[in-house]
């Protein structure tokens, strides 16, 4: 059996035939034991094990169990309605609302899906009443929701950190402006929009309403400072501040607001430990995965072949982001950060990009995958939620993937956006 | 028998519930130890690790069970029918087969690991506990799968035969 039917072909054949993404990597994995690497299978076992043995991990179950409590409690619905009563009454500033909630709340939830569900139920039915088609408005949702790949703390980026051994907290910092300028992006392209489709402009915000709405989502506000206040402080490591914010929003939720009991908090736990091990398992597959790649010496081909082609460095990283654009729109993020990375990373170092670099190129791009058509699933999500033809989401999204991937261009080229904050 | 692998589910998927609230717990713990009373728990994070394992592992289960696991099935879903059907039972058989096997290579691990008594570095904790959650956890989606792919088929026979 040739390494490349073991590691490529054979892959690609299950994940059509549609068999669960671990098992595919398994399966992989231990033909590639057996007819290529040539290692003794007792060692599966120990890598296996190995893979979830990584203390930088264990900040995704914490952020998924956080995400879950704020989500499903009064906090997520708290700290959106806080976004939308401090925008003005300028036109289209119900669609910039959006893009703004869905980055606050990404940054606590973590997972696009819930932030599509979280943040457009929400904002969906004043979306509606302010004059946005349902196509432009689900879209935005959809893809404002993708938001939640790239700003940190992302588990995108831990995953990244733990596959490309770079620190999690670089990664995080280095995320920060490329998220601000992706929202900052869509921003501007909502507002020209609503000028130009003369939306209704918002009911002007009242010192009263905001002093309301902030005063019911103080509590809520201070989730957020406990995550970046916690980690940007250098006063607790990932892993901490997503256990911390388990806690707090545990404390705020079932006593402070007295949104749920512990009925509901057991419902919603059952919930997390199920989301944390669709996610994990793929991450202890592909670690066994990458582990067989690295061993047969496949990535150092990859690059010498890249190399031998003479392409510019620019060419190569366009070809880079094509392909993980096209793979991003069929994998989720965390499966293909665990498999393209050990694959993809030697090569654009070959090219000198650095590796925190190109870990935002990465998770800016499968973030863009999350809404690409025909497969993103942000799509398929939207179309579930809020019950709309799938086809006219396609049609809606389509500027919204241009946009952001002239923004991804420019996180690509232009290296500083991603590094200035780490000088 | 359908009843007793539901009931086997449920008991997973509270077990990896209790997992990760432990963890949290631990995690809190040590947050106070290290930062109020100057006194971290040194097996802290090595617990959390191990803990982490099996709530994946058993969560896992309870994710086979329902035939949640995240795939790519676009594709599936433009096939007819029959041919979905037919994919669905080899995806089945591939889970039980590959559990299987996975479960059965990691039994000289686990021997091992049990007769030198082998210990984790900070909680000097029987390594084998931990490791075992892999093999125990392949184990049960195994039976679990089986049991379905067993339920589904006893339906479908029950349809056709229209008792």
């Amino acid at each position: 059996m040739s390494a490349n039917f073991a590691f490529f072909v054979l892959p690609v054949i299950l994940l059509l035939i549609g068999l669960p993404i671990y098992l595919i990597l398994l399966v992989s994995a231990l033909l590639a034991a057996v007819f290529v690497v040539g290692v003794p299978m007792t060692t599966i076992q120990t890598y296996m094990f190995a893979s979830l043995d990584n203390f930088p991990l264990l900040a995704i179950p914490f952020f998924l169990l956080a995400g879950e409590i704020m989500g499903q409690g009064g906090i997520a619905r708290r700290l959106i309605v806080w976004v939308i009563s401090i925008t003005g009454s300028m036109r289209g500033s119900l669609a910039v609302t959006t893009v703004a909630s869905s980055e606050l709340f990404g940054a606590m939830s973590h997972t696009a899906v819930g932030t599509v569900a979280a943040v457009g139920r929400l904002v969906l039915p004043a979306l509606r009443e302010s004059g946005y088609g349902d196509r432009f408005s689900v879209s935005l949702i959809a893809s404002s929701g993708a938001i939640a790949v790239v700003i940190p703390p992302s588990i995108s980026m831990i995953l990244y950190g733990m596959s490309a051994q770079q620190s999690a907290i670089a990664l995080f910092t280095a995320g920060i402006l490329p998220s601000v300028l992706i929202g900052a992006v869509d921003a501007a392209y909502v507002l020209g929009y609503s000028r130009l489709h003369t939306v209704a402009a918002a009911e002007k915000a009242r010192w009263s309403k905001i002093w309301a709405s902030t005063r019911e989502a103080s509590w809520a506000l201070g989730t957020p400072v406990v995550i970046f206040g916690g980690i940007y402080g250098g006063i607790f490591t990932p892993t901490e501040a997503a256990g911390i914010a388990v806690v707090y929003s545990f404390v705020v939720t079932m006593f402070i607001y007295r949104d749920i009991g512990w009925a509901e908090l057991w419902r919603i736990t059952l919930s997390a430990a199920y989301l944390i091990s669709q996610i994990l398992i793929i991450v202890t597959a592909a670690g066994i995965y990458s582990w067989m790649l690295t061993t047969s010496g496949i990535p150092a081909h990859i690059v010498a072949f890249i190399e031998g082609l003479q392409m510019p460095a620019w060419a190569t990283l366009l070809a880079i982001n094509l392909g993980l654009l096209l793979i991003g729109s069929f994998l989720e993020p965390p499966a293909a950060i665990m498999i393209l990375t050990p694959l993809l990373l030697p090569i654009a170092q070959a090219f000198g990009v650095d590796p925190i670099h190109f870990g935002i190129i990465m998770a800016v791009n499968l973030s863009i995958g999350m809404y690409a058509p025909p497969f993103g699933l942000n799509l398929f999500a939207s179309q579930a939620i809020f019950d709309v033809p799938l086809g006219m989401i396609y049609r809606g999204v389509i500027p919204f993937v241009l946009i952001n991937f002239a923004t991804l261009m420019v996180i690509t080229y232009v290296p500083a956006i991603s590094m200035i904050l780490l000088r | 028998m359908f009843t007793a692998a539901k009931r086997l589910a449920q008991t997973v998927h509270a077990a990896a519930a209790v997992l990760l609230l432990i963890s949290v717990a631990i995690n809190f713990a040590n947050i106070i130890g290290r930062y109020f009373l100057s006194a971290p728990i040194e097996w802290a994070e090595e617990m959390m690790l191990f803990l982490m394992v099996g709530c994946v592992f058993f969560g896992n289960c309870v994710v086979g069970w329902d035939g949640r696991q995240i795939r790519m099935d676009v594709f599936v879903q433009m096939l007819p029918p029959a041919v979905r059907v037919a994919l669905d039972y080899l995806s089945e058989c591939a889970i039980i087969a590959v559990s299987l096997l996975l479960a059965v290579l990691a039994w000289p691990v686990i021997e091992q690991l049990y007769e030198f008594d082998q210990r984790s570095q900070a909680a000097d904790f029987p390594l084998v506990y931990p490791q075992a959650m892999l093999p125990l956890g392949f184990l049960i989606i195994a039976i679990l799968v089986l049991a379905r792919v067993i339920g589904r088929l006893s339906r479908a026979i029950e349809i056709e035969t229209g008792h």
